[in-house]
């Protein structure tokens, strides 16, 4: 099947939907008053005046939550060929020139989420998983 | 331009038109829903039985004056609510609606999507670091914890159904209760996992009880607090749809997507009939024909031979896709029935419950369906295969590969 | 889970020397009813210390008092706590029974308890609503108006007025209440109790309350005590003070009503001690209805020789044959004099321990008025209470609180 024309479809309505919105945004700015002014463009803080830059050295107490689920995430796109495939690998399929594997695949692939739910087990021992 | 490429531009246009209209009228029935769980009215000034207010409140998005604020990086600020709604607005451009009525039918829509529902995330994030305030800082911040921790479980909870049907491709997903390889015994898995979606999809969307990067009690409106007019308009616009997005997923994944079928008598195990195309079974019992007989499209005299084809609607077409609707539109009201029950959680918690419960039971769920699949094969053909007497194949893999 | 449980801010090793944000909340906030302003001191979302501006509903009411006649003194003061208007009216009207020596009537005694109690329930009811829209959940907000709505129009069936009524008045109340009243307030109290469970297990069955309020903003019960707090807030940290049964005003001394306490003094039991109190409240207002339809308990208000004649022992002066005194059109009548002297009153509002000092010179109106309101003791405590908790429970914590920014402000 080819296939590389629908990824092509895919992008031409990304691109339609982003020209949408252009068309949308021109209307607008065609149509609406404008009429700037200082205090209108000061940030919102409630009614009082912002002090200080918003953009401060801030502590991110999840940082190490990020990084934990960057390593899970790659993980678990691993698991998707994997799962794709899976029917496929233990059983073979009719006119499909190889062995199938058996559940010699399941056992495999029970080995690589048991490292990821150890590595899971100990992120949340060493208290990686708190947000505070 | 090859008759393909207008078909795609003239449904392109179709979709686009049909999700804005989804999305306008979608506010106003969760107001009108709102107001029925609260014993009000709700909107009902504008039109018939204020059937118009989503028209007047587009008009007015649209007339509304905007405010930039000083500080603000400008490029990001324009940026972040494009691409907060393209990349909700992509998704249905992964989603087939009903048979043969889809913008493209990508054999990897599954990881596309999980690619594209991550991307959105970008804009809301970039949103409220460019706004250079504290409140959408804040909200920024949480939203991008929020949809990191979420993302997991979703694509956890994907996985059972892509593994019992081998397939990426929501057409195919879309058969796994009446496909080769249905086992009753599957349900065990698909129930909790759609529930866990379900769950998911909330907090991607970051509707009730998860709300929590626009929660107004401490941060105004979190990430678009600086946002105004049309800009604004587009970050509820990317909410509603990446829910509408994220429905009509469950139906594929976990409600058998398109298809409809009923049970043939009492007994649950008999085989059941598949009426999916049941506008089919209509005509052919009323017997339409001359103009009115399927497949149904534009006047033969507007469109050419070799784009009226591509541009009509066979019945089955359209039987499928209002079941969709129908299917997805329960899952929609669902969501608004939870906004107007539940209170929204703190902080942690939802941290907690999403890296705490979710994620292992997520992983659990994928243990479970890989050994059932294994161990409780499909009730079809392949349920007698024993992979240890199976007939070896002839040719071995290596040796296809030596005799190239 | 006991009190050392809870977290505090403690001096933490950080190698990246992050900044603490401070963040403005209020005046113009959403989830601010009326106008406060706090600054937030946060370190992330952990809040490090909270500082409070107050003012910006400074309406001077305490000086006004003292420049108007009695009559708009009573009106200005039910605006300090406007949920329950009726409380304003009640403390200057005891403040003037007390300077001129007046007796009022039993009936009167079980009417103006009944009244003070509808005021409670109506200020708990919106204050219920508030709650869960502070917790993002939007139905219990017009839950609690529907409820609120029967009971605004019991009192407006009263006085004419759903909010501020002037129902009650030196020497009574202004007079006996139509049939119609008895027999709605009747019907409308069984239906309201059903209601109050299932509002109460809405929050209580549903872990997500459960969780955002268990433990959270804890009051000691030394501290509560030290700073003043009274009323529910003060209860649900265990004090057990309540003036309806400490120190009888009107009828409360001879209704029979449990004071509810909390264990932690956390937001979960200030929402619990509320919820029985409304419940106790119910129980008060039966009570009343009974009594009232029973015993002869003389009339409504004084009248006659007592309070008409201009030559009445007590020492109120106004013109003959007027009446009521304080119904005092402009230009009309001249308005009516209490005798010098200093009185103190106090009544448990629904937030707590509201008290009125009058000094009097004989004049047409109090020479000074100083009013004491818990919501300025309770506003002070959310540093206290906030400090080492989310970002996300302030508001829980404030809406726990109750606090009616009018009558802090004054």
């Amino acid at each position: 099947m080819n296939t590389t024309g629908e990824y092509n479809w895919v992008a031409l309505f990304l691109f339609g939907g982003a020209c949408v919105l252009g068309l949308a945004f021109a209307l607008a700015a065609l149509l609406r008053p404008s009429n700037p002014g200082l205090f209108k463009r000061l940030t919102f803080e409630s009614g009082a005046r912002a002090l200080g830059d918003a953009l401060v050295r801030f502590n991110v107490r999840f940082y190490i939550l990020a990084i934990v689920f960057l390593m899970f995430d790659v993980d678990v796109v691993f698991i998707f060929p994997w799962a794709a495939a899976f029917r496929l690998l233990v059983f073979g399929e009719e006119n499909r020139l190889f062995t199938p594997m058996g559940p010699a695949c399941l056992w495999e692939m029970f080995v690589f989420i048991g490292i990821l739910m150890l590595g899971w087990a100990y992120a949340y021992r060493k208290g990686a998983l708190e947000w505070v | 331009m090859s008759p393909e490429l207008l078909t795609i531009i003239v449904r392109g246009g179709i979709f686009t038109l049909c999700l804005l209209t989804a999305f306008a009228y979608l506010t106003f029935i969760e107001r009108r829903m709102l107001a029925f769980f609260t014993w009000r009215v709700g909107p009902n000034r504008v039109g018939p039985w204020g059937l118009f207010q989503p028209v007047a409140d587009g008009v007015k998005t649209i007339l509304k004056q905007e405010m930039v604020p000083m500080k603000a990086d400008k490029v990001l600020y324009m940026m972040s609510p494009v691409i907060a709604f393209a990349a909700c607005f992509g998704m249905f451009g992964l989603i087939p609606v009903g048979e043969g009525v889809w913008m493209s039918n990508v054999p990897v829509a599954v990881l596309l999507l999980l690619g594209l529902s991550s991307l959105g995330a970008y804009g809301l994030i970039l949103a409220g670091w460019s706004s250079q305030s504290r409140y959408p800082f804040l909200g920024s911040l949480r939203t991008c914890a929020q949809v990191i921790s979420y993302e997991l479980a979703l694509g956890l909870t994907l996985l059972v159904p892509v593994i019992i049907t081998g397939s990426l491709s929501f057409n195919d997903i879309g058969n796994i209760y009446w496909g080769p390889h249905w086992n009753p015994l599957y349900l065990l898995v698909l129930l909790p996992a759609g529930l866990l979606f379900l769950v998911a999809a909330c907090a991607e969307t970051g509707r009730v009880p998860f709300d929590l990067p626009e929660c107004e009690a401490e941060i105004v409106a979190g990430y678009h607090t600086e946002y105004s007019s049309m800009k604004y308009a587009m970050f509820p616009m990317g909410e509603y749809i990446a829910m509408t997005a994220f429905s009509a997923i469950a139906v594929h994944m976990f409600l058998g997507g398109y298809h409809l079928y009923i049970p043939s008598s009492i007994d649950l195990t008999q085989p059941w009939i598949n009426i999916s195309n049941w506008v089919g079974l209509l005509v052919d019992k009323i017997g339409l024909s001359g103009a009115l007989a399927p497949p149904w499209g534009p006047p033969k005299w507007l469109v050419p031979e070799p784009y009226w084809a591509s541009l009509s609607l066979s019945p089955a077409g359209l039987s499928t896709t209002l079941t969709f609707l129908a299917k997805m539109a329960i899952l929609i009201l669902t969501f608004m029935w939870v906004r107007a029950t539940l209170p929204r959680m703190r902080y942690d918690q939802l941290m907690r419950f999403g890296w705490k419960l979710m994620l292992p039971v997520g992983l659990v769920l994928v243990f479970l369906t890989s050994v059932l699949v294994v161990f409780a094969p499909p009730a079809g053909s392949e349920a007698e295969d024993d992979y240890g007497s199976r007939p070896q194949p002839v040719v071995e893999v290596e040796d296809v590969y030596a005799s190239r | 889970m006991t009190l050392s449980s809870i977290r505090r801010v403690e001096k933490r090793y950080d190698p990246l020397l992050t900044e603490t944000i401070v963040v403005s909340v209020g005046p113009q906030h959403p989830s601010l009813v009326s106008p406060v302003q706090l600054h937030i001191q946060a370190d992330g979302e952990l809040i490090e210390r909270v500082t409070v501006e107050q003012g910006f509903m400074h309406r001077g009411i305490e000086m006004l008092c003292s420049q108007r006649d009695w009559a708009g003194c009573a009106a200005l003061l039910s605006r300090t706590e406007w949920l329950a208007g009726m409380n304003g009216h009640f403390l200057l009207s005891s403040a003037i029974e007390e300077l001129s020596g007046l007796e009022v009537p039993q009936r009167a005694q079980f009417l103006r308890s009944l009244v003070l109690e509808l005021g409670r329930l109506s200020s708990h009811l919106y204050w219920f609503g508030d709650l869960g829209l502070e917790v993002g959940a939007v139905t219990p907000v017009f839950w609690a108006m529907r409820e609120r709505e029967p009971l605004l129009e019991l009192l407006d069936m009263l006085s004419g007025h759903r909010w501020h009524g002037a129902y009650i008045v030196p020497g009574g109340v202004s007079h006996e209440p139509p049939a119609a009243f008895y027999q709605r307030l009747r019907a409308w109290l069984p239906l309201m109790r059903r209601r109050i469970n299932s509002y109460e297990e809405y929050f209580s069955d549903n872990a997500i309350w459960v969780n955002r309020s268990e433990l959270i903003g804890v009051l000691e019960t030394d501290y509560a005590i030290k700073n003043g707090a009274s009323g529910p807030v003060a209860r649900a940290s265990a004090v057990d003070c309540d003036l309806r049964r400490d120190a009888p005003y009107a009828a409360y001394g001879e209704l029979s009503f449990k004071v509810p306490l909390g264990e932690y003094g956390d937001a979960l039991d200030r929402f619990r001690v509320r919820f029985m109190e409304m419940r106790e409240s119910m129980n008060m207002v039966e009570q009343c209805l009974d009594a009232l339809a029973g015993a002869e308990l003389g009339s409504a208000r004084l009248v006659g020789a007592s309070l008409d004649s201009p030559s009445l022992a007590a020492g109120i002066q106004g013109k003959a044959g007027q009446d009521p005194p304080l119904q005092n059109q402009a230009g009309q009548d001249p308005p009516i004099q209490i005798p010098a002297g200093e009185a103190f009153v106090s009544v448990e509002g629904p937030r707590g321990e509201l008290a009125l000092s009058v000094v009097s010179d004989g004049g047409h109106g109090p020479a000074r008025v100083h009013l004491r309101g818990p919501s300025m003791y309770h506003l002070h405590l959310l540093d206290e209470l906030c400090r080492g908790y989310l970002l996300a429970d302030l508001f829980v914590i404030y809406a726990s609180l109750d606090i009616m920014v009018g009558e802090a402000d004054r």
